[in-house]
C-alpha cells in the first residue's frame, strides 16, 4: 500500500500533464473511498511518521491524494510525511487525505504526539497559609519532570478567590481552604496547599451623624478613633472625627486648641534631616489647618494603621502659623471652624499631598520648622512622610472603604447610624454588589452632568454637607439669603436628577441619580430645629475654570442599597477587574 | 522704573485699545489685588516668582501668572486701571491674601457668618463683592470680583 502511494505522487510530481490527463480524459472514473494511516501511530515532538493512502475506484481512477493534518505539526502535501510539532502536553493529530480527483472522498486516521519533556510532579505552597478575611496569600508552585516539560500550571480552590494565573488567593469567608495548582502539560498531575482562613478583624467603626460637638453640624458622619503612641497600648480616644472621602489622612484638634482633646506630647514628631519638626499648612476648600506632622497608631473598630504620619492641629510643639498659610484661606484649626475634634481622611490617594510635594518648589504644604527661632519655612516631603490615608497602611482591608447610612425621611431626621466598613470587597460585608463602579481621574473627579452641563470636576464626598452644584439658571434653585445663603432655598421640594459618568478615558460606566432638593431655612427649623440630618439639602457651587464641580456630599450617602464604596488609588478589588481609584454605589 | 501703567509698561492702556488681540509676554510680576488699582503692582513683585502672559480684550486686559508651585493666577483689570476680579485654579490655594486685598478679611467673616453647620465649597454673594471656591484637596479653583467695578459689557462668567 505505501508503495503504491509513493508511486503515485511520484507518478503526479514526475509526469503531472500525464496524471491530470488520465483522470480529465476519462469520464468513466470514480473514487469509491480513500483509507489512510501512518506509521508510527505514536511518536514525540520533532520526530517523523510516514503515512499512506489507499484508494479505491472504477475506471482509470486517480490514486493522487493530497495530505493534511489538523495541527500539532506538519505534513508534506504530496508526500504524506508527518513531522510533530512542539506540544505543550500530548496531542491527538488527525491526518487526512484527500483525492485530488474527487475532493469530497477522504480518508483520516491520528497520530499521537507527546511533549517532549515529562512532568513528574507538582507541589504548591502558599505563603503564608493562614490568613485572614480580606488578606492575601501568595501561592507558587514547583514542577518537576524530565526533557522539555512545561513549568506552567493553572490555579483553583476549593473555596474563595484565586487568580488562575498568578496563584494570589484571598476568601471573604473563614474557613479551611484547599488550593490546587495543575500542570498545563499533564493535567493528572497537581499539586496541592492548605489555606486556613481566620475570621478577619471587626471592620465595621459605627457612624453617627448628629449635631456634632459644637451642637449646630448638619450631615456630619462622625465616627471615634483610638490614637495610640506607636508600639504602646497608649491611646486616646477621641469621638467626633469627621469620615471624610474628600481628603486623605488623620487630623485631631490638639489640646490647647479651642476645644481639643489630644495630647500631641504622645506622639513623635515627624522630622526633616537636620531633625527639625515638619508642620502642615493643610488646605481644604473652605480653610486651612496648621499644625505638626507626627506619628501615630490608630485603632478603628478590630483595625489598627501602625506608625501612621497624622496632624495635630494646633500642636504647640511647632511654631504657630506662618503667614504663607495664613494667606491661603481662614484657620479652622479649632473646634468651632472644624465643627469636629478632627478629620478622617478616607478619600482616594494614599497620601494627602502626592508628588506635588516631593520635588521642584515647595508649596505652602509642608514647612520645616526652627523651634528656636520659631520660623517655619516650606519644604518638600517624601510620599513616604506626608500626611496617609490610615486605611491604606492597614494589613487588611486596605483597599478602601464603604459607608453604609441609612434612608432619611424627607424633612430630616434627628440622628442617624451607619456604618464606615474597612475594604472592598474583602469580607463579607464589603462587596460590591450590584454597584456602579466610577472610574475617577488623577485629581479624583469624574462627570456629572445636571441641567445640560457637563461638570468635569465632580465628586462624591462625605465631608461635604450637601449636594453643592452649579444651578444657574435652572427654575426654583435659589440661595437662601441670610445665614443661610450657602445653601439652595426653593419654595418646594424640587424632584431633580444627574447623570454621573466615569472620567474619561476610564471604563466609560454610568448612571442617572435622582435626588431632591428642599427649602434649608424650612428644612433647619423643622422639628423645633433639632434635625441634623437631611437628604434634601443642596447648596450652590461654582462652575469655573472650565472645571465645572458637582459636589455629592452627604446628602446622597443616605439610603444607598450598596453603600457607597471609595476605593484607594492603585489598590485592586480581589476577585474583579477592578482597581482604584474608583467610586462606587 | 517707569510711572507703571494698567498694563506694567508705557502706553499700555493705548496698546489695549490698538490691539485687542495682542498678548504681551512680560518677564516681571504685574499684578495687583481685587479692587486695587493696577498701579500698585510695584508693591505685589515680591510676592511672585512666576511667569506672566497677559491677554488685552475690548473690556479689559487678562494678566495670567503662573506660579512654580502649579497654580495659575488671573487678573482682570478695566480699562480704567481696577482689577475688578480674579480667578485662581491649582494643586495648592494661592496667596488669596494678596489676591483679594482688602477683600480677604471680609471674605473669611463671611465665611465665617453663614451658618455652614459644616464643610463644602464656598459660595458668598453680596452686592458688593463674590467669592466662589471648589474642588478639593490636590485640586482648587475659584474666583472673585466686584460687582459694582465690572466693565460694561462684560459677562461675570469671563472672570475665570
Amino acid at each position: 500500500m505505501r508503495f503504491l502511494g509513493i508511486l503515485a505522487g511520484v507518478c503526479c510530481l514526475s509526469f503531472l500533464a500525464a496524471c491530470g490527463g488520465s483522470s480529465s480524459s476519462s469520464t468513466t472514473s470514480t473514487i469509491t473511498t480513500v483509507g489512510a494511516s501512518c506509521n508510527p501511530t505514536s511518536i514525540m515532538s520533532g520526530q517523523t511518521s510516514t503515512c499512506t493512502a489507499t484508494v479505491s475506484g472504477t475506471g482509470s481512477f486517480s490514486s493522487t491524494v493530497t495530505w493534511t493534518a489538523s495541527g500539532g505539526g506538519t505534513i508534506t502535501p504530496a508526500g504524506g510525511i508527518f513531522t510533530a510539532g512542539t506540544v505543550p502536553f500530548t496531542t491527538q493529530v488527525t491526518i487526512t487525505a484527500t483525492s485530488t480527483q474527487d475532493t469530497t472522498k477522504t480518508g483520516s486516521t491520528t497520530v499521537t504526539v507527546a511533549a517532549a519533556g515529562v512532568v513528574t510532579s507538582v507541589t504548591a505552597t502558599c505563603s503564608p497559609s493562614s490568613i485572614q478575611t480580606g488578606q492575601l496569600t501568595a501561592c507558587t508552585a514547583t514542577v518537576q519532570g524530565t526533557g522539555n516539560f512545561s513549568p506552567n500550571v493553572d490555579w483553583s480552590a476549593s473555596g474563595g478567590t484565586i487568580n488562575p494565573i498568578t496563584g494570589l488567593f484571598s476568601s471573604p469567608n473563614a474557613g479551611s481552604y484547599t488550593v490546587t495548582a495543575t500542570s498545563q502539560q499533564d493535567t493528572s498531575k497537581v499539586g496541592t496547599a492548605p489555606v486556613n482562613v481566620a475570621v478577619g478583624a471587626n471592620n465595621v467603626l459605627p457612624i453617627v451623624v448628629d449635631a456634632g460637638p459644637t451642637g449646630n453640624y448638619v450631615n456630619g458622619a462622625f465616627v471615634t478613633v483610638a490614637v495610640c503612641t506607636p508600639g504602646t497600648t497608649t491611646c486616646q480616644t477621641i469621638d467626633h472625627v469627621l469620615v471624610d472621602t474628600g481628603s486623605v489622612g488623620l487630623r485631631v484638634l490638639a489640646k490647647g486648641t479651642p476645644g481639643g482633646e489630644l495630647d500631641p506630647t504622645a506622639f513623635p514628631l515627624q522630622q526633616d534631616a537636620s531633625g527639625n519638626p515638619i508642620g502642615q499648612c493643610n488646605q481644604f476648600v473652605d480653610g486651612f489647618t496648621w499644625g505638626s506632622v507626627s506619628i501615630a497608631t490608630i485603632q478603628m473598630a478590630g483595625e489598627t494603621a501602625s506608625n501612621v504620619p497624622i496632624q495635630i492641629i494646633g500642636d504647640p510643639r511647632v511654631p504657630s502659623v506662618p503667614s504663607s498659610c495664613t494667606s491661603t484661606g481662614g484657620d479652622e484649626g479649632n473646634l468651632n471652624a472644624l465643627g469636629a475634634n478632627g478629620v478622617l481622611g478616607v478619600g482616594t490617594f494614599q497620601q494627602d499631598c502626592g508628588l506635588g510635594c516631593t520635588s521642584g518648589t515647595p508649596p505652602n504644604d509642608y514647612y520645616s520648622c526652627v523651634t528656636a527661632t520659631g520660623t517655619c519655612t516650606p519644604t518638600l516631603m517624601s510620599l513616604a512622610q506626608q500626611v496617609t490615608n490610615p486605611v491604606w497602611v492597614l494589613p487588611a482591608d486596605n483597599n478602601g472603604v464603604v459607608i453604609d447610612l441609612p434612608s432619611v425621611p424627607s424633612g430630616g431626621t434627628t440622628t442617624v447610624t451607619g456604618s464606615l466598613i474597612f475594604g472592598i470587597g474583602t469580607q463579607t460585608n464589603n462587596a460590591l454588589g450590584s454597584a456602579t463602579v466610577f472610574d475617577t481621574d488623577s485629581n479624583a473627579y469624574f462627570v456629572t452632568t445636571f441641567n445640560g452641563q457637563a461638570n468635569s470636576c465632580s465628586y462624591i464626598d462625605s465631608g461635604s454637607n450637601a449636594y453643592f452644584f452649579p444651578a444657574t439658571g435652572y427654575p426654583g434653585l435659589k440661595n437662601c439669603t441670610g445665614n443661610n445663603s450657602a445653601f439652595y432655598c426653593p419654595a418646594n421640594l424640587l424632584t431633580l436628577s444627574a447623570s454621573n459618568q466615569s472620567a474619561s478615558n476610564t471604563n466609560g460606566a454610568s448612571g442617572t441619580v435622582a435626588f431632591n432638593v428642599g427649602n434649608a431655612d424650612t428644612l433647619f427649623s423643622n422639628n423645633g430645629g433639632k434635625n441634623n440630618a437631611f437628604s434634601e439639602l443642596g447648596g450652590s457651587n461654582a462652575s469655573i475654570n472650565g472645571c465645572g464641580s458637582f459636589d455629592w456630599g452627604l446628602s446622597f450617602f443616605y439610603g444607598k442599597p450598596n453603600g457607597v464604596f471609595t476605593a484607594i488609588e492603585k489598590q485592586p478589588v480581589t476577585g474583579t477587574s477592578y482597581v482604584g481609584p474608583f467610586w462606587a454605589y | 522704573m517707569n510711572r507703571p501703567t494698567p498694563f506694567g509698561f508705557p502706553d499700555g492702556r493705548a496698546l489695549c485699545l490698538l490691539l485687542p488681540s495682542l498678548i504681551l509676554a512680560l518677564a516681571f510680576p504685574a499684578w495687583a489685588s481685587l479692587g486695587d488699582n493696577v498701579t500698585s503692582v510695584q508693591a505685589d513683585k515680591a510676592h511672585m516668582n512666576g511667569s506672566l502672559r497677559s491677554v488685552a480684550t475690548r473690556n479689559y486686559v487678562k494678566h495670567e501668572i503662573q506660579v512654580p508651585t502649579g497654580q495659575v493666577v488671573r487678573e482682570f483689570v478695566s480699562p480704567d486701571g481696577t482689577v475688578f476680579g480674579v480667578a485662581w485654579e491649582g494643586p495648592f490655594q494661592p496667596d488669596l491674601q494678596q489676591i483679594l486685598g482688602s477683600y480677604f478679611e471680609p471674605m473669611k467673616q463671611a465665611v465665617s457668618a453663614q451658618q455652614r453647620h459644616g464643610h463644602g465649597p464656598v459660595s458668598i454673594e453680596t452686592s458688593g463683592f463674590v467669592f466662589q471656591q471648589g474642588g478639593h484637596a490636590r485640586n482648587f479653583h475659584g474666583r472673585a470680583y466686584v460687582p459694582a467695578m465690572v466693565p460694561q459689557g462684560v459677562d461675570v462668567t469671563e472672570i475665570q
